[in-house]
C-alpha cells in the first residue's frame, strides 16, 4: 500500500482497505449493543458518513496508509457534521435523504479529482517512460 | 504486497489498531449500550445532549431547542455548540440505533481516539515507532481512571468531543510545523472549527498551537502568494464558523466567567477557591511512581531539549493553562476542566522513560529484541490499569431512568397530543422527565420531601397542589429565552412563564411509588392524590403500572 497515484487499481484497493477498517475498528465496540445486526447498522452508519466521504481526498496525499485512514476519520467526522451545521443554519433540510446525499457528494468530488490525478500521472509516465529503468545519464566513473 | 509482508511491515500501526479498538471497547463498557431505553443516561447533561440530537432527528431541521424543553417555544433557539448533535443526528438517522446508543458509542471513540493520536504524535517526535506504541497502550486504560474518565460516562459529553478536536489540532499542527502545506493548512483548519463547534472551552486550549501555527504562516512560509494561500485554507471554514454560530453562542457568553464565584469577572484571584471547584483533579490524581517515570522522562528530554523543542515548548505552555492561567483568569469551564487531558499530556514523558528504561537498556543488556521488551512493557502497563477498573462497574449497574420509568416516558409520547403539558410529582430527577418528549414541570425529590412530611404531620389531609419553582424544581427547560425572529444576528426574546405552578392546569400528572427506607407514605401518598384529584377534579387514572401511575385531567381546574 505504498504510494498508489501510479496505479488505479491499487488506488482502489487501497480506498477499500480504508474502509474496511473503519467499519471493523466502529463494528467490535457496537457488539457491546447485544445484538450483532444492531452493531452492523452502527458500523456501515460510521464508516459511511465519517470515512467513506474523505476517502479518496486522502488518497491524493503522499502519505502511508495508517495516517490516510486517520485523516479521512477524523477529517470526516469533524467536515461532514461542519457540512450539516452550514447546511442546518441555513434554514436547509436536515432528513434521512440530505445525511446520505452529502457525503456521496463529497466522496464523487474527491473521486473525480483522484481520477484527474491519476491520469496526469499516467501522461507524465508515458511521456517520459520508464525512467526508473532508464540507463544514467553519464557512464559510471572507470 | 502479499499479507505477510505487510502485517510485518506495519506490525506497529496494525497493533495500535488493535489498542484502539480495545480502549473503544472498554471505554463503552463502562456505561453499556442499552436498546430499549436511555441506560447510558447518568446525569442532567446528557438527558440535553441527546435530546439536541433527537430534536433534528425528529423534526429535520437545526438550530431550535425542543419544544418540550423550551416551555412550549418552537422557535427558541439553541446556543449550545451543535457538531457533536448533528454528528449524532446524522448517525442516528442512517443506523437506526437510538440515540442515546450513537451518542455514547461516539463519544467513547472521541476519547478513545486519544490512542491513535499518541501514537502519532509520539512516533514523529521522538522519530520512534515503539515510543509511539508505548504511548498508545499507556492510553488504553489511565491511571486514576475513576476521575480521569469521568467527564466520560457521566455525561460531559461535547467537553470529551473538544478534547478530540484539541488533540486532532495538536497533531496537525506539528504535522503542518515539519511541513506546511495548503492540505495541512485546510485539515488543522476544520479541526479548529470543530473544536470551537463542540465546546468552545477548548478552543482557548487550542489557542497556543494556533497562534504557533499562525506565527509559521507570517514569517516562514514563502512566496507571498503561497503564504495567502495558506492562509485562505486554514483560516475560511473557522471564519465561516464563526460567523454563522458566534450570534448562537453570545446567548450563553456567561460561561466565560463561571468560575468567577458570582463577580462575573474574566480576571480575578482565584487561586485560594480552585481545590473547591467540581470535578476538581491535579496532577495528584496519577499514583506517585508514574509522576516520577514522567520526571524521568522530562529530564531526559531536556537533556535533548534542542531535538525536542515542540515537545517541551508544548507542555510548558500546557502546563501554564492548566496550573497558572486559572489562578487569575476565570477559570472552571475553560482552564479547570481541561486538566482532563493531563493522561494526554503527560502520557509521551512516561512512555518516553518506560522506551529508555523498560525496552531499550533491557534489550542491549540481555541482547533480547527491543520488540519483545516493548510488548511486555505493554502488557504490564495494560495489565496493571486493567486492576481499576472495576471500580467502574457501578457506574454500569446506576441509572437514570429505569426500563420501567421509560415504558411510561413513552406512554406519554405515543398517547398524548404533542402539546399536552405534564407535572412529575414522581421523585424523578436530573431532567430524566425531558423524555417525555412534553412541555413538564418537576417536583424534584428535594422539594417533595416538604410536601411529604406535612403529608404525614397532617394524617395525610395536606394534599397542597400549587408549587413554585425553586432551585431543584420547575420546567424541564434549557435556560434560554432567544427567539428566532427571522433577523439573521439579532434574536427576540421571550418572557419566561410563572414560577408558580397548579398541578390542576396541566393536562397529566405522573406519579412513581418509588420506596424512601422501609416507608410505605409515597404510596400512601400517591393513592391518597389519585383519589384527591379523581374525586375532586373528575380527573382519571389513564396509566397503571410497575407502580407508576399518570392520571389524565378532567374538566375543573382550581
Amino acid at each position: 500500500m505504498e504510494s498508489t497515484l501510479s496505479s488505479g487499481v491499487a488506488s482502489v484497493r487501497e480506498g477499500l482497505g480504508i474502509l474496511a477498517v473503519g467499519a471493523v475498528v466502529s463494528f467490535i465496540p457496537a457488539l457491546l449493543l447485544g445484538d450483532p445486526l444492531a452493531a452492523v447498522q452502527f458500523a456501515c452508519a460510521f464508516t459511511l458518513l465519517f470515512v467513506f466521504p474523505l476517502t479518496p481526498w486522502v488518497l491524493l496525499l503522499e502519505r502511508p496508509w495508517f495516517e490516510r485512514f486517520v485523516l479521512a476519520t477524523v477529517l470526516g467526522v469533524a467536515g461532514l457534521p461542519i457540512t450539516f451545521f452550514i447546511i442546518g443554519v441555513l434554514k436547509g433540510p436536515l432528513t434521512l435523504l440530505v445525511f446520505l446525499a452529502v457525503p456521496f457528494v463529497v466522496f464523487s468530488v474527491g473521486a473525480v479529482l483522484l481520477r484527474r490525478k491519476m491520469k496526469r500521472v499516467t501522461k507524465s509516465e508515458h511521456a517520459h517512460p520508464a525512467s526508473a529503468s532508464a540507463p544514467p545519464a553519464q557512464p559510471p566513473a572507470p | 504486497m502479499k499479507a505477510v509482508e505487510f502485517v510485518k511491515e506495519y506490525r506497529f500501526e496494525l497493533a495500535v489498531l488493535v489498542l484502539f479498538v480495545l480502549a473503544w471497547s472498554l471505554r463503552a463498557n463502562v456505561d453499556g449500550l442499552f436498546l430499549d431505553h436511555p441506560g447510558t443516561v447518568k446525569a442532567a447533561d446528557p438527558f440535553y445532549h441527546t435530546l439536541a440530537a433527537q430534536v433534528i432527528v425528529d423534526e429535520g431541521k437545526y438550530g431550535y431547542l425542543p419544544y418540550y424543553l423550551a416551555q412550549g417555544w418552537k422557535n427558541m433557539i439553541d446556543p449550545n455548540p451543535p457538531l457533536n448533535y448533528l454528528a449524532t443526528a446524522g448517525l442516528t438517522k442512517v443506523s437506526a440505533l437510538p440515540v442515546w446508543d450513537v451518542m455514547y458509542l461516539l463519544v467513547t471513540f472521541f476519547e478513545a481516539f486519544g490512542v491513535i493520536f499518541l501514537y502519532l504524535l509520539c512516533s514523529k517526535m521522538f522519530s520512534s515507532k515503539p515510543i509511539g506504541v508505548l504511548a498508545a497502550a499507556l492510553y488504553v486504560i489511565p491511571f486514576g481512571i475513576e476521575q480521569w474518565w469521568y467527564g466520560m460516562y457521566i455525561g460531559l459529553w461535547n467537553n470529551v468531543g473538544g478534547f478530540f478536536f484539541f488533540y486532532a489540532s495538536l497533531w496537525l499542527a506539528y504535522e503542518y510545523w515539519q511541513k506546511p502545506s495548503r492540505g495541512a493548512a485546510f485539515a488543522l483548519s476544520l479541526t479548529v472549527a470543530g473544536t470551537w463547534l463542540v465546546h468552545i472551552a477548548e478552543l482557548f486550549i487550542t489557542a497556543f498551537a494556533i497562534g504557533i501555527i499562525g506565527l509559521k504562516l507570517l514569517f516562514l512560509v514563502k512566496p507571498f502568494k503561497e503564504k495567502v494561500m495558506h492562509a485562505i485554507a486554514l483560516g475560511t471554514v473557522p471564519l465561516i464558523s464563526v460567523m454563522l454560530f458566534y450570534p448562537r453562542y453570545h446567548e450563553l457568553s456567561g460561561f466565560l466567567t463561571a468560575g468567577s464565584g458570582g463577580s462575573g469577572s474574566f480576571f480575578g484571584w482565584y487561586a485560594p477557591q480552585l481545590a473547591g471547584l467540581p470535578f476538581y483533579t491535579s496532577l495528584t490524581t496519577f499514583p506517585w511512581w508514574l509522576l516520577v517515570i514522567a520526571a524521568i522522562g522530562l529530564f531526559q528530554i531536556l537533556l535533548n531539549w534542542r531535538k525536542y523543542t515542540p515537545l517541551l515548548v508544548g507542555n510548558a505552555y500546557l502546563f501554564a493553562h492548566l496550573f497558572i492561567f486559572p489562578w487569575f483568569l476565570s477559570a472552571y469551564y475553560f482552564f479547570i476542566r481541561q486538566r482532563m487531558a493531563l493522561p494526554f499530556i503527560i502520557t509521551p514523558l512516561v512512555a518516553y522513560a518506560l522506551y529508555h528504561f523498560g525496552v531499550r537498556f533491557a534489550s542491549k543488556l540481555t541482547k533480547v529484541h527491543e520488540e519483545i521488551y516493548a510488548l511486555i512493557v505493554i502488557v504490564l502497563v495494560i495489565g496493571v490499569a486493567a486492576l481499576q477498573y472495576p471500580a467502574l462497574a457501578p457506574m454500569k449497574n446506576s441509572q437514570h431512568l429505569t426500563q420501567q420509568k421509560y415504558d411510561a416516558l413513552v406512554w406519554l409520547q405515543q398517547n398524548t397530543p404533542p402539546d399536552s403539558e405534564v407535572f412529575f410529582l414522581d421523585g424523578y430527577y436530573q431532567m430524566s422527565d425531558s423524555y417525555a418528549k412534553r412541555v413538564a414541570f418537576d417536583l424534584d425529590f428535594p422539594d417533595f420531601i416538604p410536601v411529604l412530611q406535612g403529608f404525614i404531620a397532617s394524617n395525610g389531609t395536606m394534599l397542597p397542589t400549587e408549587f413554585s419553582r425553586t432551585g431543584s424544581a420547575g420546567f424541564t427547560e434549557m435556560v434560554n429565552s432567544a427567539i428566532d425572529n427571522g433577523t439573521f444576528f439579532r434574536y427576540g426574546y421571550t418572557k419566561p412563564r410563572s414560577l408558580v405552578q397548579n398541578i390542576t392546569n396541566f393536562d397529566y400528572v405522573v406519579m412513581a411509588d418509588f420506596q424512601v427506607g422501609d416507608q410505605p407514605f409515597v404510596q400512601a401518598y400517591n393513592a391518597r392524590m389519585i383519589q384527591h384529584l379523581v374525586n375532586d377534579y373528575g380527573w382519571r387514572l389513564a396509566f397503571d403500572q410497575n407502580g407508576i401511575h399518570i392520571v389524565q385531567r378532567g374538566g375543573k381546574r382550581a
